[in-house]
């Protein structure tokens, strides 16, 4: 039994914009409750006085990037997701009132 | 009741550098909405933030010079909002480890220099531009991503003149040490202020409200001024002041309530787990502090120790470009005083004196120092000289100018002397003029040998020679 039903992901999914098949939403349902599971296993260990930890890898590093121009998308690439735009412009609902 | 105003500032200064601070798409201004972004700045899944390491260094510089303490661990925070301007869904700041602390500025006020103490200077992205329309929020993320530094003050200033020597201050540290382009107009730099008032002699602070969007050092003057007015006019007649963001309206010439602040926004802040701790290097550090470019301070007080006056020194440091000009003009003549009177007296009458550095500029640093010797030398008068400029704007060269025109002055003893022989025996009357006392009678000879010498002969020259022939012919 799941602890989250495959409607729940399929609600998830419709607020994020996308939509999953039944199939689709069954098969993550299965696949989250095993997470959960390891989860559970997880919380058994005594983390009491262990400092918590931010970054995967506790070592410094010293990378930065140079400041060389790279690539830009096209303005239809950069608009090719976007479900409403105008004049080159993403389009959204009002943001502020 | 008498009131002591309380001000602090924060300043938000993007960054000048090729690259955006966490993407290497370009940073632009007025291009084609987005048009310069990539998939970091559009958040796509998947993606993720590079530092920019000129962003870094540009940061330091600033730190340096605004005496703050660097931490050379480089640490970033996410500032978690949802609204469209940046895609990710959050901002990456410096929230808990800004990389710079603890400093201080000094300003110029009525009654002397005053230091001014900076709490924090931190790191982050800029947002997209939006355009709010009736019912539509319209979104170009071009911006989304430019480098910036927020420099918060402590609140040490006292009245709109010590707000404006403050950001006129910075402005022009940041500009002269190439870390921003400082355009308030643009949006480059821009200030946001907090002000308060409590009765004089008080030592808690008053409730405060924060002014945004002053485009121009005259609107940051007038905006405090008139919120002056506003919360002392409140507090008069026995009311609170209203913790709230407002902003200077230009037609009411009064600040307008934009949103109150009921209780601070939980950002929910945590460690931005994308960038981990990045460890500037010793040498790298104080290899920039030690390369950082001369401050408009010192440039002041070098030109005043070759003697400009301080008018001069001051009007040439105000305007860096033309400064920088001016001393590359120096690289080509020792004549200092003549090359700071043609930056400051002529070339702002035909040039755009604050982009000299522009590619449309065709006037040389040597072009005019050419010419400015050639004013010493007597090679061309200081007349002359303003008829040779514009061809020099157009790109010529002096020589090439000088001889086109003609304009070369006859500073040959010898020839001049041949002349001016002529001329005295030609005007046989005036040489008796002269001896009788008619001093109108030199001027009169002078010209004309100018006009036998189609206005070449060097001018104090000729006086002399004429003077020394006429001598010879007292009777």
């Amino acid at each position: 039994m799941n602890r989250y039903e495959p409607e729940y992901f399929k609600t998830l999914a419709k607020q994020l914009r996308f939509s999953l098949s039944d199939e689709e939403a069954r098969a993550i349902a299965d696949e989250f409750g095993v997470l959960l599971d390891q989860m559970d296993l997880l919380d058994k260990i005594d983390t009491e006085g262990v400092e918590e930890m931010v970054y995967p890898i506790e070592a410094e590093t010293s990378f930065m990037r140079e400041d060389e121009v790279g690539h830009t998308f096209t303005v239809e690439q950069a608009l090719f997701n976007a479900p409403r735009q105008a004049n080159d412009h993403f389009v959204t609902v009002k943001v502020v009132g | 009741m008498n009131y002591e105003t309380v001000i602090g500032i924060e300043i938000h200064c993007e960054l000048k550098t090729a690259t955006k601070m966490f993407s290497p798409a370009p940073v632009t201004f007025a291009k084609r909405p987005n048009s310069c972004v990539n998939e970091i700045d559009l958040a796509h899944p998947g993606t993720l933030p590079s530092l920019n390491k000129n962003a870094v260094k540009q940061a330091i510089k600033a730190c340096a010079v605004l005496n703050l303490e660097i931490d050379p661990l480089v640490r970033f925070d996410r500032k978690n909002y949802y609204y469209p301007d940046l895609a990710k869904g959050y901002q990456i700041t410096q929230q808990f480890h800004p990389i710079g602390k603890d400093g201080h500025v000094s300003i110029p006020t009525s009654t002397g220099e005053k230091i001014v103490r900076i709490n924090r200077l931190h790191m982050e992205e800029d947002t997209a531009k939006q355009f709010h329309y009736n019912t539509e929020t319209w979104i170009d993320y071009n911006r989304a991503g430019t480098p910036l530094v927020e420099i918060v003050s402590e609140p040490d200033m006292r009245n709109a003149e010590e707000a404006v020597a403050y950001v006129e201050k910075l402005r022009s540290i940041l500009y002269y040490l190439g870390v921003s382009d400082v355009k308030m107009e643009e949006g480059s730099l821009r200030c946001d202020i907090n002000i308060s008032l409590r009765p004089v002699g008080s030592e808690a602070y008053g409730v405060k409200t924060e002014i945004k969007n002053l485009n121009s050092l005259n609107n940051i003057k007038v905006a405090i001024e008139a919120e002056i007015k506003r919360q002392s006019e409140l507090l008069d007649k026995g009311e609170a002041v209203e913790q709230a963001t407002r902003r200077y309206d230009d037609v009411a010439k009064t600040t307008i309530l934009m949103r109150k602040k009921e209780g601070s926004v939980d950002y929910k802040y945590f460690p931005e787990p994308n960038i981990p701790p990045i460890r500037l290097s010793k040498e790298w550090v104080d290899e920039i502090i030690a390369t950082l470019p001369e401050l408009p301070e010192a440039r002041k007080e070098r030109y005043l120790s070759i003697g400009l006056s301080e008018y001069d020194a001051t009007v040439l440091t105000q305007n860096k470009d033309l400064s920088d000009f001016y001393d590359e003009i120096l690289k080509h003549t020792d004549q200092t005083k003549i090359a700071a009177n043609w930056c400051i007296s002529e070339l702002p009458a035909v040039l755009d004196t604050q982009h000299l550095a522009s590619a449309k500029n065709k006037l040389t640093p040597k072009n005019l120092a050419d010419m400015i010797n050639g004013i010493k030398t007597g090679t061309i008068s200081s007349k002359q000289a303003k008829d040779v400029l514009p061809h020099l704007i157009q790109g010529e060269n002096f020589e090439d100018v000088v001889n086109r025109l003609g304009l070369k002055q006859v500073s040959d003893t010898g020839e001049l002397l041949r002349v001016i022989v002529d001329t005295l025996d030609e005007q046989a009357q005036s040489v008796v003029d002269f001896h009788n006392g008619k001093d109108r009678a030199l001027g009169f000879l002078v010209g004309q040998v100018m006009k036998k010498t189609k206005g070449q002969a060097n001018p104090a020259l000729t006086s002399s020679l004429i003077t020394e022939e006429l001598m010879k012919r007292k009777p």
